[in-house]
């Protein structure tokens, strides 16, 4: 009797959680390995972050569709920073642990990037103690973000769900990689590139993105 | 004409300030920025151990174990003419078990200027402690009342033999710059609530004209 009752609870929790897997939101994205050494000495590392748990502060001019939080940050809305955005947020490795901190930096061009697909100068800097510190620099485009999913909401007025994951990394480097500019103790001196790869679950009408993002970086062999 | 001079103090002091970062430093070589304290907080946070007020009220703290060491700002930035031109981030990771107001603590800092239209800088040093605790935040959180006075501290020591912190590179206007810089740090007050009161300079000297 108790065989049946275990293959029964044992074939139900494998149901389960193949249907888990296969919803938006549950299906873990992160299949790569997170830190690998390759033959050629070139080291590849990713780090992660979810929204909206990670997030610590974000602000901008109060005009793109993302909510500014905590309550009481300040706006960028003085007119020589009004295309800016600034965000502070935990930073994960594969196991979703936490370990370190962060800041993504951008300034927006002219023009309404969820009309047309726009690109733009990001900085990232990565804190990780015990570590160091890791200095990064991209260019973004917007892409399908406008159609894909702030086109939908502003129509609808309902919140977007899907699952969806794009690179949004398109620069400076020629194959389209972002780049390492440096960093200190483990990172002094590191060069390499990087892309930015974000998976969106949902975006809702007040503007929280929910989603997982990673940054996976290829730091090339010491010399 | 007490009145007048006390009219145009602050605009006698302004020009002086001025005066003295152009005087100081040739206008092809070097650029100082400067973040008023605490005006031109954006968010503030950190481990929760600090003796500096975490904002606004309710930013989540860096309190897992393995951040607990962290701090971070953001900010606006200040031309020399107290013109806001840009934005900064400043992150930092504090040395564990060492008490940084009654020692004299050095930790990496790194901050990142984003100046829309130009372009931006990252930034690199090593910052020391020095007398803050001794001189301004112990006195205040032992008698519970704000200290006053005018106190301006060098407090990059690092990491470059000279004692000055490292221009890292950049985008923009501020690709390829390379350099050195010091944070110059003026305060005037700090409130037992943990709110500094000051200024904060940049001083950024470029190998070449950028």
């Amino acid at each position: 009797m108790w065989r049946i009752f275990l293959g029964f609870t044992g074939t139900g929790a494998l149901i389960a959680l193949l249907v888990f897997a296969n919803l938006p939101g549950y299906a873990n994205p992160r299949i790569d390995t997170v830190r690998s050494v390759e033959p050629d000495g070139k080291v590849s590392e990713s780090f992660f972050f979810r929204s909206p748990e990670d997030g610590i502060a974000v602000t901008h001019s109060g005009r793109l569709p993302l909510g500014i939080a905590p309550p009481g940050v300040v706006a960028l809305s003085d007119p020589a920073i009004d295309k800016g955005f600034a965000l502070i947020l935990n930073m994960h490795d594969a196991n979703a642990r936490i370990v370190g901190f962060a800041v993504e930096l951008e300034v927006h061009p002219e023009g309404d990037m969820f009309a047309q697909d726009l690109r733009w100068e990001t900085e990232w800097v990565l804190v990780i103690p015990g570590r160091g510190m890791l200095i990064l620099h991209q260019q973004e485009h917007s892409g399908e973000l406008g159609p894909k999913v702030i086109n939908s909401i502003r129509e609808t007025r309902s919140d977007w769900i899907g699952d969806w994951t794009v690179q949004t990394t398109v620069g400076p480097l020629a194959n389209g990689r972002g780049v390492i500019v440096g960093g200190t103790e483990e990172f002094e001196g590191a060069s390499g590139s990087f892309i930015e790869i974000d998976h969106l679950t949902r975006y809702t009408v007040d503007g929280v993105m929910w989603g997982d993002f990673e940054l996976r970086v290829a730091m090339e062999p010491r010399k | 004409m007490r009145s007048i001079c006390r009219k145009f103090l602050p605009v006698i002091v302004m020009l002086t300030a001025t005066a003295t970062v152009f005087a100081t430093h040739p206008a092809s070589a070097t650029e100082s920025f400067f973040i008023g304290l605490p005006t031109d907080g954006i968010a503030m946070t950190h481990g929760g151990e600090v003796a500096l007020a975490a904002g606004p009220p309710g930013i989540a703290l860096l309190q897992e174990t393995k951040i607990r060491n962290g701090f971070a700002l953001l900010a606006k930035v200040r031309d020399v003419n107290d013109v806001v031109i840009g934005f900064a981030s400043e992150l930092e990771t504090f040395p564990t078990d060492s008490d940084m107001l009654s020692e004299s603590v050095i930790w990496d800092t790194s901050w990142t200027v984003m100046i829309p239209g130009r372009g931006s800088i990252y930034l690199l040093e090593q910052e020391q402690s020095g007398e803050l605790g001794a001189k301004v935040i112990i006195p205040v959180q032992k008698t519970g009342e704000a200290w006053h006075g005018d106190w301006t501290v060098t407090t990059t020591v690092g990491p470059r033999p000279d004692g000055y912190g490292t221009i890292v590179g950049g985008s923009g206007e501020f690709a390829g710059a390379s350099g050195k810089f010091l944070e110059i740090v003026t305060l005037t007050g700090f409130e037992p609530a943990g709110i500094m009161v000051g200024r904060v300079e940049l001083r950024l000297t470029f190998d070449q004209a950028q």
